[in-house]
């Protein structure tokens, strides 16, 4: 028996969703930990399989509801992975507080969510998605209301929207979905959630919840189809000015969380320009960033929250050089976040060239601000870098090196980051057969 | 006019790139693409080079008990101080940026920042405090003692 044709996308859905129970009732919670790390492992093993079944054309799924397709088909693994890293990252100390089940349960409905077909299905999803990060803030003990007063609108917005949509009134019931995928992408000056999200909820939660972009997603499926054109440029008016705004907030932030959370918001805004201008070399390159930030955001997190783990929240303020005390780290900074805004080599090399291109061609101006975001971003990532890494010779007693899975993720990190950039046609491709959900397929030129 | 190696071979390899952007723009790509090959294998031997240069200069110098001997250029006048100067400080480049442009960007944008915090504050209800996070912040470390330099 082909062992690709099992349903693997339904094993990667169904497993974190049956184990999020059991492990919720275990008393030890670090080996409740070690247990929720090991089913995101079998979790992003199927994610993978059914890549791998959808891109050997072997199966896609079981039916309209859950289906793998090119746009969704390694966002599902890249997802699978991250839960992965961040829990097999965790230090043994935070494992009371860890919530293990809910990590879980996050798992299976985002990846259903990012597997789903089905509209309403897919709305339900989106906001059952919010959930588990809000009972992460109250956990917490943080002040929740922000977020609430961000997601409630999101979700009235939403069902309205496709409420709308799905019985004739394309126009009005587009400007809802917009809006909601305005909000949940963190917009300016509907970005706060996440700023509250990252500094004052888990790290790995917040970032987890927002690095997958649910917001693009739902913009892909539901919102740009049905998208009159003035409504698309309105939304590259906004995503650009949220992009610009971010990329210079990140340059003058004191604090590692909330400098992180406005570079994420720059690139999320930039997946978001590409796709609004709606050419297909800028659907391409929108798509392809938005894997690229996936994977190089995603590795950031988890550099930024090892160090966190060694040293505390640090400021930006000042220089720390841990680059001594912690060299892997280091590296893994700047190859994550050089990633990120598109170094030459590097994953995100080519979706930065994609996504200028394709915005240059649409509109000089457009092309040029994306030029000057990525610039701005780029200072600020070097900045974070120096200021964390350099600048003193930093003296301590204690030996904080790296531990096993720390090393294992890094460089399953530096084998995607450089292997997507030194190959990246197969996945460039990908990403341009993905575009066809979008644009549409391209113009077949006849030949004579 | 500069006064350090780094900063005479940065500056001449300026004017080498403008000169080759001249030619591309001119349409002399394949001069464009002969001179850019030479300058950088020459510029590179410089650069490589320089170190090593200052270091035979100082042996010299150590070996005769003195500096080397320098053509006595005169006096200088008004006009060549103040263009002297205007080289020594790069234009004024640093300052300028510094002053027209980095200070007021970070003045704004942290002053936005404020505002924003200022705003999760309100959205989030009373009793939260300014300051929402505990910031670490890395205390003054004395002198490391194999850094300090040696006595002579």
């Amino acid at each position: 028996m082909n062992p690709l044709l099992l349903p693997w996308l339904e094993i990667a859905v169904v497993i974190p969703l049956l184990a999020a129970a059991p492990i919720a009732g275990l008393r030890d919670k670090l080996f409740a930990l070690r247990a929720c790390a090991a089913v995101c492992g079998l979790a992003f093993a199927a994610a993978l399989f059914a890549w791998l079944a959808q891109y050997a054309g072997a199966s896609t799924g079981t039916g309209p509801v859950l289906r793998v397709d090119e746009l969704s088909a390694p966002l599902l693994p890249a997802i699978a992975l991250l839960h992965l890293m961040m829990a097999m990252t965790t230090s043994n100390w935070k494992a009371e507080s860890f919530g293990a089940a809910r990590y879980l349960l996050s798992l299976g409905l985002r990846s259903a969510a990012f597997a789903c077909f089905e509209p309403w299905l897919l709305v339900g999803l989106s906001l059952a998605c919010s959930v588990p990060a809000f009972f992460d803030l109250r956990h917490a003990r943080k002040p929740a209301r922000l977020f609430a007063l961000h997601m409630i609108p999101f979700a009235v917005l939403l069902t309205g929207g496709w409420a709308l949509v799905s019985n004739g009134v394309p126009e009005v019931g587009s400007i809802l979905l917009i809006s909601a995928v305005l909000i949940r992408s963190g917009v300016f000056p509907a970005h706060v959630w996440i700023l509250d999200l990252i500094e004052n909820g888990s790290f790995s939660s917040a970032v987890l919840m927002a690095t997958p972009m649910l917001g693009v997603y739902i913009a892909v499926r539901l919102a740009v189809p049905v998208a009159p054109a003035w409504l698309l440029s309105a939304v590259t008016l906004l995503s650009l000015t949220t992009a610009v705004y971010s990329s210079c907030m990140a340059i003058v932030q004191t604090e590692t969380r909330r400098f992180f959370a406005h570079l994420f918001l720059s690139f999320s805004s930039l997946v978001l320009v590409g796709l609004e201008v709606h050419t297909r070399l800028s659907v391409t390159g929108a798509l392809a960033l938005w894997f690229s930030v996936m994977i190089s955001a995603g590795g950031l997190t988890f550099v930024l929250r090892a160090v966190e783990a060694r040293h505390g929240r640090l400021s930006l303020r000042t220089y720390h050089g841990l680059y001594q005390r912690s060299p892997v780290l280091a590296v893994g900074f700047l190859m994550t976040g050089l990633a990120c805004v598109g170094f030459p080599g590097t994953l995100g090399f080519v979706s930065a060239e994609l996504l200028i291109d394709g915005t240059i061609q649409s509109n000089l101006a457009i092309g040029l601000v994306v030029i000057a975001v990525s610039g701005l971003n780029g200072i600020a990532v070097m900045r974070a870098y120096w200021a964390l890494f350099t600048g003193r010779r930093h003296v301590g007693s204690t030996p904080l090196p790296v531990t096993r899975a720390e090393r294992f993720a890094i460089l399953a990190l530096a084998f995607l980051i450089f292997g997507g950039g030194l190959f990246p046609q197969p996945g460039m491709a990908s990403r341009d057969r993905a575009s066809d959900a979008v644009v549409g397929p391209p113009a077949v030129v006849a030949e004579h | 006019m500069q006064t350090d190696i780094k900063s005479v071979l940065s500056f001449a390899s300026l004017t080498q790139v403008g000169i080759i952007v001249a030619e591309i723009g001119l349409g002399f790509r394949y001069v464009a693409l002969i001179h850019l090959l030479g300058h950088a294998c020459l510029r590179a031997l410089q650069f490589i080079r320089a170190p090593s240069l200052l270091l035979d200069y100082k042996a010299v110098e150590n070996a005769i008990g003195g500096k080397l001997p320098r053509e006595d250029a005169g006096p200088a006048s008004a006009w060549q101080l103040g263009f002297y100067r205007f080289a020594i400080e790069r234009g004024y480049l640093d300052a300028i940026l510094a002053d027209y442009v980095a200070r007021p960007f970070t003045g704004l944008f942290r002053g936005l920042t404020r505002l924003e915090t200022a705003w999760m504050l309100w959205l989030n209800g009373p009793g939260q405090t300014a300051e929402p996070v505990e910031i670490v912040r890395v205390p003054a470390i004395p002198p490391v003692p194999e850094l300090a330099e040696a006595p002579s």
